[in-house]
């Protein structure tokens, strides 16, 4: 059986959310648009799955009785950016196995400046017990450290993680929901302000408050659907103890090309997982987009191509970071982007497509990976 | 000055921060060793002019640590559980008493 994405949606991103505004409305909002995207009326829906940082003291559960959704399939996914990819791929098995037959995916969090502080400093135990103390609020040392690692490893400059950042508020230009829309220059994104050496303002994703919702079901015949041709994901590759210039995608990604009869050059559109511009290459360089021997040269061959093109909402450096989120939302634009739904950004014939989700910072880096290749049909 | 690092009884691997068994050889027997000194393998300078480092320990055990007064990339510092002593050493916050009982 082949399982597809039939409507997305995104609840408005916004920096500054009205004081009244809860979490649980974020995700009602998303899911109410997802499901008008899809021509699917609630009573139809019997599988759910929510992923938030802040949805508590509520659970899936909670949040099912409140949206009036009566399931015979439910989860909850606590893996913020790698949270999307493994909600979908539960759901597809569950649609494959019979448990469910339409399934709404949603992920967001109402994401202030309190929330952020809790979140950061209570990450995990090992964040509260031995990083928030140090003093840090939030992970950017570890990536700044990744970053001048991967510097290192690959001989990248600053211009060249500029490159990704600049192309990226490019599209976001055209993409409404972004927060960062105003033109950027290499000069603004190299003289801001250092965050953490050697990450600057612009290579620090913004928080904002949103949400992302998706409906999975069986392949309908005559809907404008994205097809799931491949999904799979990995956890806990290395007990945190490499470097973490790899991330579990290396390890899947010859499977997932393999299972999906594509390789990575097929795909006209890709949203990787935007938490830093170093995670980005690690990703496109383990999913195959990337040469090893010529990391800059390929990435700048890469950009300027547009083949596939490279988080077409903005990404989250541009569009925001909506707490767990941050994978949905690549999610939801790439199965815009298949259906022919991307407005000014929309890329010409988009067929294929390849989202990945990474996340959960255990100590020194992310533990959770994942990746689904899509196919647009109508 | 030194800290308390977790050390598996069977294989000897040392892990921080406490597994709860151990991953290089799935035993649950661990003893509590000290460590004194940590290697620099990257440091980062922050907004607040405070200084975060990636070291090791005898080039095995990775840390974030804090450093304290002048230390570079390469050097071999002091450990310390606290924050206040006179640098050269790496600040590694451990709660005492352990927010989670481990051997």
């Amino acid at each position: 059986m082949t399982t597809s994405i039939i409507g997305a949606g995104e609840s408005p991103y916004t920096r500054h959310p009205p004081g009244d505004l809860t979490t649980s409305q974020v995700l009602a909002d998303a899911v109410v648009r997802a499901l008008s995207d899809a021509g699917v009326r609630p009573t139809e829906v019997d599988g759910f799955a929510v992923s938030s940082f802040t949805l508590a003291p509520d659970h899936a559960i909670d949040l099912a009785w409140r949206l009036g959704l009566r399931l015979r399939w439910l989860m909850e996914d606590t893996n913020g950016g790698a949270s999307a990819v493994a909600m979908l791929q539960h759901a597809v098995r569950a649609v494959e196995s019979g448990d469910a037959s339409t399934v709404v995916l949603v992920a967001g969090d109402r994401m202030d400046a309190n929330a952020f502080r809790t979140l950061v400093t209570r990450y995990n135990r090992a964040t509260a017990d031995h990083l928030t103390p140090l003093p840090v609020a939030g992970p950017n040392p570890q990536f700044a450290m990744l970053t001048q690692r991967q510097m290192a490893e690959f001989g990248l400059t600053g211009e060249d993680y500029g490159r990704l950042v600049l192309s990226q508020r490019g599209w976001a230009e055209r993409n409404p929901g972004a927060v960062y829309r105003s033109p950027m220059t290499m000069a603004d994104y190299l003289h801001a302000p250092i965050v953490a050496s050697p990450l600057r303002r612009f290579d620090c994703v913004p928080p904002v408050t949103g949400a992302d919702a998706v409906v999975v079901s069986a392949d309908r015949n005559g809907t404008r659907r994205a097809r799931v041709r491949a999904v799979s994901t990995r956890y806990n590759v290395d007990d945190q103890l490499g470097d973490g210039l790899r991330t579990p995608l290396a390890e899947l990604s010859d499977g997932l090309w393999e299972a999906s009869g594509l390789g990575p050059r097929d795909v006209d559109v890709v949203s990787v997982y935007d938490d830093y511009p170093a995670m980005s290459i690690a990703q496109l360089l383990d999913v195959g987009l990337l040469d090893v021997a010529d990391v800059p040269g390929s990435l700048g061959r890469l950009l300027a191509s547009g083949r596939p093109a490279v988080n077409t909402s903005g990404g989250q450096l541009s569009a925001g970071q909506a707490g767990s989120a941050g994978g949905m939302h690549g999610l939801v634009e790439v199965v815009q982007q298949l259906r022919g739904r991307a407005g000014e950004r929309q890329i010409p014939d988009a067929t294929f497509g390849l989202v990945t989700g990474y996340g959960m910072i255990l100590y020194r880096y992310g533990a959770c990976a994942n990746a689904v290749v899509l196919e647009g049909a109508s | 000055m030194s800290v308390s690092i977790q050390q598996c009884t069977n294989c000897r691997h040392r892990w921080f921060p406490d597994r709860l068994i151990c991953p290089s050889c799935g035993t649950t027997d661990f003893v509590r060793e000290s460590a004194e000194h940590c290697r620099i393998e990257q440091v980062t300078s922050l907004a607040d002019g405070s200084t975060v480092a990636t070291a090791r320990v005898a080039d095995e055990v990775p840390l974030i640590v804090r450093l304290l007064g002048d230390a570079s990339v390469h050097d071999v510092v002091p450990l310390t559980t606290r924050p206040d002593v006179d640098g050269p050493a790496a600040f590694l916050p451990i709660p005492s008493p352990p927010s989670e009982a481990t051997r």
